[in-house]
């Protein structure tokens, strides 16, 4: 029988270091995911899933076991990627999709005509930050409700609408595309 | 249950998020409308491609060496920390030097409270004065050497001196600065003993 997070955290506490191992291990890809998500590019998101963890065991004395590990990972995940969201609002930049391309022939024209017409990820970034996390944590990650609101320090309600904002708005810019010839 | 109603909770209807009694009107309405029920379509397909969306691996290695990562990041915040920490006692005790009173902040408080002591007295004096109730004994006593207009003399030498003919009342805040700037250390000796 598998053991626990709670049993993992117990012999890591008691100086078990494959314990430690053994709890990264289990939930690196989801955090990493979480963090991808949110940021959007493979060293940010890597970077940000080593922060989370090593918080995670600098302050394991405060966790105090009132949720589960995995949600604790993914409230001081998700503070990260605010905080490194609200970090890179402070660099002014150019929205690159906004700019025209230069003449060009290679694949390196197709890729980016391909990404010009991701409408969708286009959206899911200009969401605003509330409804692209709870959209993240109930699509990607399949938290309920109860536990999004946990996660993102607020009520059940406030994730459900956060939601249910997002996937309207989603569904509003792909009536555009479709209408768009 | 209206369209709008329907269009309202497509969301909660495709998460199945709601009362069952809910859902059921939802699912009896959609059979009959075909405006909601290609409402409920499109939204549906929203979630689809969304759900669609992928995060490219990053291999094989990068799990493998991730917990080492983790491990050494740690173990290099912990050091940070512990060697943060006498450091932080050195600041926070160099910082409780900073708000302990040093030698300079007395004189200066020992000085502000004698200036407040001697305007205090002198504007006191001005009250019983104008209201005719001073002593002339005191009222010579708080009075300086600058105000009589004597030079380097002490202040039983003033005692005697003509105090009303030199005192300008209008200017009283002159008054109060030119005798703070000139009493003598002695003379103020003697102005707390009479008092």
């Amino acid at each position: 029988m598998e053991e626990t997070d709670y049993q993992l955290l117990d012999r890591y506490a008691a100086g078990e270091e494959p314990a430690f191992e053994e709890l990264i291990r289990r939930h690196q890809q989801t955090i990493y995911d979480l963090a991808y998500r949110m940021l959007e590019n493979h060293a940010d998101a890597a970077d940000l899933a080593q922060r989370t963890f090593v918080q995670a065991f600098l302050n394991v004395g405060s966790f105090r076991r009132e949720s589960s590990f995995r949600t604790w990972l993914f409230q001081i995940g998700l503070n990260l990627c605010r905080n490194a969201i609200r970090d890179r609002g402070r660099i002014t930049h150019e929205n690159v999709e906004d700019l025209p391309l230069a003449a060009s022939t290679d694949i390196f024209d197709a890729t980016a005509k391909a990404q010009m017409r991701d409408r969708l990820g286009s959206a899911i970034r200009r969401l605003p930050n509330r409804q692209r996390e709870a959209l993240v944590l109930r699509v990607y990650h399949d938290h309920a409700f109860a536990e999004i609101g946990a996660i993102m320090c607020c009520s059940e309600g406030t994730a459900k609408a956060n939601y249910h904002h997002a996937v309207n708005r989603l569904r509003q810019v792909l009536v555009g595309e479709e209408e768009t010839p | 249950m209206t369209c709008n109603d329907v269009q309202n909770m497509t969301v909660s209807y495709l998460e199945l998020d709601g009362d069952p009694d809910r859902i059921r009107e939802i699912t009896a309405h959609l059979e009959t409308c075909p405006a909601c029920r290609s409402e409920m379509e499109a939204v549906r397909q929203v979630l689809v491609r969304v759900k669609q969306r992928q995060v490219p691996d990053p291999g094989e290695s990068f799990w493998r060496e991730f917990p080492k990562s983790v491990q050494a990041a740690l173990l290099r915040e912990r050091m940070a920390v512990s060697s943060a920490l006498p450091q932080q006692r050195r600041s926070s005790g160099r910082h409780w030097a900073g708000r302990s009173w040093s030698a300079g902040s007395s004189w200066a408080l020992a000085a502000s409270i004698l200036i407040l002591v001697l305007a205090g007295l002198f504007l006191g004096d001005q009250v019983l004065w104008r209201t005719g109730d001073y002593p002339v004994q005191t009222r010579t006593a708080l009075t300086s050497e600058a105000v009589t207009g004597g030079q380097g003399t002490e202040l039983g030498d003033f005692a005697e001196a003509d105090w009303d003919s030199t005192w300008d009342e209008d200017d009283s805040e002159t008054a109060l600065a030119r005798m703070a700037a000139d009493l003598d250390p002695r003379a103020l000796e003697r102005l707390f003993t009479d008092i």
